[in-house]
């Protein structure tokens, strides 16, 4: 009796739990499978083997998404802070001018900056110059932090709003100076906020094609383009066995980052 | 201190504008130039409205975004009612852990897994990819929006309490009607904001797409994708051009409604 | 009047802690019976399991001679006035209370299929609530807008207008100042009193379950302690526990002579209970207000005032009688640490059985104003 009521309790969740272990859980283990299985489908060590060719391109996508993660923390941080501390109708309409870029496509925020930066682009004509800047590190770099700033942006501000005001005044009063008001009372309090803005520059920034497609000029292969290359060139074994392993490190770096963050919303809902 | 932060937004804002406006600009150039503005005019937005592959990109993107958001919505807030009744605290772990899986994953890596199963059952059921193109697609989309509604709604279940339900099963409703005379009424909001995420997500999608789809079923950011790749011509500016104002205008919309509730609730962020 | 509502053995545990340790209570049909208790002490458990919101672990309920231990909420002629009324804020007043009235489905006679009620006797109803809770005229307004009061008017409308049997109120004017929780006592009284059904009311305020109820049940520790009337649970509390917890008491310890004649603090006294054993040890109450101050030298207690409180009606003076701490009252002013006598009568000597709870209470030495509040406002916050 006491078993089947509380089975029954949650019964709506029900035809969720069957979507999910067939559409999320499933597809994941043919994903396993895939990776250690040749083209005809024979059980195979080759394409887990073969990754350390791969190390390079995932460190440099490594580099270029950590530089782009700090710049936008650097970036944002104080971007978020003084929104927050805005007054409360100015707050509203600078959240919604940084939301707005965000719910634009990122292919066309990526193609835009393209378009301003190519050697025969906007700010080359505009100028005079000839600068070459597609291709460099540099503009890749530029495109993620330009693609992904909001998403930083907007998990900080989220958690500093949420700091009770008197915290200010009952860390100055207690004898803090400005400056360690923010490094021991203010910082610690936006953690969470940091970590969740942490999260959701670094894992697109990581396992994007798009933009050092376009701005690497083709003379960069991130990670993400080499799952893609594999994907068109049906090249789908060796596709699995590295998005098995991109997977498997985000989800534990991430699982790890969650358990600095205290705050049960270290999620990605702002 | 109070000017240099209102500079400090003002100019990180106006960089974050200055691409988007640039490409506004130019798709109201004459020539086809996307470097040189020559003059005014609407010639690429005549372009793109004579192409049929923009309209029926178009449509598919409605039809996909329209109906995996109502999917999700109905599937995902069940689930939020779920989970929250569930007492079994390790089963609840797992079911939301597994739930967030395509949020916290990389998108090419969901659209790698997806694509491949579908692949798998195409072969299993002996048909070809493309006769499933849709159904694939709209099975990925409302596998990413699912996270996207349950955490939008699963907070105002939670926020709302039993106290209410309660209230309604001693007045004499049974549970289901108890669910819907009061308990539904009572999260809409969430409900809502949690389809309208779902919605935009799924309008928004380029990756697990990309993935996914098949040559049969083209939306809008895949069009814009094969724009791309070729030389570009102002009428991808144009397209591009019509949905960034559908959003502002979207996006204006839903914050003056949800402004008048609480001036956070409303906002949604997304990761993509 | 007839046994309605029967408890037999209800245990019930939350997380392995046992909340409710086999109550066995009945309620007659009819009565004002409060369930009172510090917070945590498993009332509101009981109450919900009254309602049907929680099941208990052992043992079983009877409504009216019939097991309902399994009969889910909604099916349970019973209604609840919540602790924060969970009015429905998408509903206004009027479509509040006629809530349970939609879900109905009555045939007038066993032949026609079950019909909605109609509209018009809807009305009829809605506002005969409204009438009797005094909120004609508020039947379009948002709940929202309402104080607090009168959310609570709207909520005991909604419980009564479906004619339940029994009315379960959970702390219901906890939310309330002070005024207005008087004034809502002699309504509620006098709303039981003329539809007279069953009221099953839970507080943690003692003022207020001795001037509602019929009966009081005291609990503590998920055991019931004492049940009887105000007057027999003022008057005479079964152990420390309730002496102290109902009105202020000093408990000192005793030996029972003989019957009718005590020793405490080193002098014999002459009470009125008998029925121990010769040498008991016993508890001995004394409320404060049974206290007479007197010359020292007419004192069957001699001490000295350690503090003196000013209380409006009467001073809280606090003496001290061989290192035991007594509280007071007198309407006669004592000037702090002047020494005093203190006169007892007979009948204001109530002896008790030792309990596990003899030497917990009735000991002012540690007493002070400010850590009463504190610890009653502790009390209220936990709800």
């Amino acid at each position: 009796m006491k078993k089947r009521n509380s089975l029954l309790r949650s019964i709506a969740a029900a035809p969720h739990v069957f979507w999910a272990v067939l559409f999320i859980v499933l597809p994941l283990i043919i994903v396993v499978y895939y990776a250690f299985t040749d083209a005809d489908g024979g059980f195979t060590l080759e394409n887990i083997a073969a990754l350390p060719e791969y190390a390079p391109i995932f460190l440099l996508s490594l580099e270029l998404s950590v530089i782009a993660t700090f710049i936008c923390l650097l970036v944002g941080y104080p971007l978020a802070y003084f929104i927050a501390k805005a007054k409360p109708e100015r707050q509203k309409l600078f959240i919604m001018l940084l939301m707005l870029p965000m719910w634009t496509n990122l292919l066309i925020r990526t193609y835009s900056i393209m378009a301003i930066f190519d050697d025969g682009g906007f700010l080359n004509t505009l100028l005079g110059t000839s600068i070459h800047i597609i291709g460099t590190k540099g503009a890749v770099i530029f495109g993620m932090v330009y693609d992904f700033l909001p998403y930083m942006v907007l998990p900080i501000y989220t958690c500093v709003s949420k700091i009770d005001k008197h915290m200010w005044e009952a860390a100055s009063d207690l004898g803090c100076r400005p400056v360690q008001v923010m490094t021991k009372v203010i910082l610690p309090l936006s953690m969470s906020g940091i970590i969740s803005g942490v999260t959701m520059v670094l894992v697109p920034s990581i396992s994007t094609f798009y933009i050092s497609q376009k701005l690497g000029g083709g003379t960069f292969e991130l990670i993400g383009d080499t799952i893609e290359r594999q994907f068109v060139t049906n090249a789908l074994n060796s596709g699995a066995a590295i998005s098995l392993v991109m997977m498997v490190l985000i989800l534990i770096s991430l699982s790890i980052m969650n358990k600095f963050s205290d705050s049960e919303e270290g999620g990605i809902i702002v | 201190m109070k000017y240099f932060s209102k500079i400090y937004i003002f100019l990180i804002l106006g960089i974050l504008y200055i691409p988007i406006v640039t490409l506004i600009l130019f798709s109201f150039n004459e020539s086809s130039s996307t470097a040189l503005f020559t003059g005014f005019s609407f010639k690429w937005y005549y372009e793109l409205f004579r192409s049929p592959e923009t309209f029926e990109a178009l449509r598919n993107t409605l039809i996909l975004a329209a109906s995996s958001a109502i999917i999700a919505t109905v599937i995902g807030t069940a689930a939020a009612e779920g989970i929250y009744k569930m007492r079994n605290k390790l089963a609840k772990t797992a079911i939301t852990s597994v739930t967030n899986i395509p949020m916290m994953n990389p998108d090419i890596v969901t659209g790698m897994s997806m694509m491949l199963f579908f692949v798998a059952v195409a072969a299993i059921l002996g048909i070809s990819y493309e006769n499933i193109g849709f159904t694939a697609m709209l099975i990925s989309h409302v596998t990413f929006c699912l996270p996207y509604v349950i955490l939008s709604v699963l907070p105002r279940i939670n926020e709302l309490g039993d106290s209410l339900s309660e209230a309604a099963l001693d007045l004499g409703c049974t549970p289901i009607q108890a669910f819907f005379k009061v308990k539904l009424p009572n999260i809409m909001p969430g409900v809502l904001s949690g389809m309208v995420m779902a919605f935009t997500m799924s309008l928004d999608d380029f990756v697990i797409s990309y993935f996914v789809g098949s040559s049969d079923f083209q939306t809008l950011p895949l069009l814009i994708y094969s724009m791309t790749k070729k030389q570009v011509k102002p009428d991808m500016y144009a397209l591009s051009t019509l949905i960034i104002v559908t959003i502002f205008v979207l996006l204006i919309i839903t914050n003056v409604k949800s402004g008048r509730k609480s001036a956070h609730s409303g906002m949604g962020g997304k990761k993509k | 009047m007839t046994k309605l509502i029967e408890l037999k053995g209800i245990s019930k545990s939350f997380d392995g802690e046992r909340v409710l340790d086999s109550i066995n209570l009945y309620i007659r049909d009819g009565e004002f019976v409060t369930l009172l208790g510090p917070s945590g002490c498993g009332k509101t458990t009981m109450l919900r399991i009254i309602g049907g919101f929680e099941t208990a672990d052992e043992g079983s309920l009877y409504f009216d001679g019939a097991e309902i231990s399994e009969v889910p909420a909604h099916k349970r002629h019973i209604n609840t006035v919540f602790q924060k009324y969970a009015l429905f804020p998408h509903l206004n007043v009027y479509e509040n209370i006629a809530f349970p009235l939609r879900l109905k489905k009555v045939s007038k006679d066993n032949i026609e299929r079950p019909k909605r009620i109609p509209e018009e006797e809807i009305k009829k109803r809605v506002l005969e609530m409204l009438d009797m809770v005094k909120l004609s005229g508020f039947e379009n307004k948002s709940v929202s807008t309402l104080s607090g009061g009168q959310q609570q008017r709207v909520a005991i409308a909604r419980a009564l207008i479906s004619h339940p049997k029994v009315l379960l109120l959970d702390e219901p004017l906890g939310a309330l100042d002070l005024k207005l929780r008087k004034d809502m006592q002699n309504e509620l009284k006098a709303i039981q009193q003329s539809i007279g059904i069953t009221f099953i009311y839970v507080t943690h305020d003692q003022e207020e379950a001795l001037s509602m109820s019929d009966t009081v049940v005291v609990i503590a520790e998920g055991e019931i302690q004492q049940i009887g009337t105000p007057t027999d649970i003022y008057n005479e509390p079964t152990n420390a526990f309730v002496a102290d917890f109902i009105g202020e008491s000093n408990i000192v310890d005793g030996v029972m002579l003989e019957d009718k004649k005590v020793k405490f603090s080193g002098k014999v006294f002459d009470c009125v209970d008998g029925g121990f054993g010769k040498g008991e040890a016993v508890d001995v109450v004394v409320r404060p207000e049974d206290v007479d101050v007197v010359e020292p030298e007419r004192g069957m207690l001699v001490g000295k005032a350690t503090s003196v409180t000013f209380k409006g009606v009467h001073y809280e003076i606090i003496v001290d009688i061989g290192g035991f701490k007594w509280m007071i009252q007198s309407t006669d002013y004592v000037a702090p640490e002047q020494t005093i006598g203190l006169y007892i009568e007979p009948d204001a000597i109530h002896i008790m059985k030792k309990s596990k709870y003899s030497g917990k209470f009735g000991d002012y030495s540690s007493f002070s104003d400010e850590m009463d509040k504190l610890s009653d406002a502790d009390a209220a916050e936990e709800f």
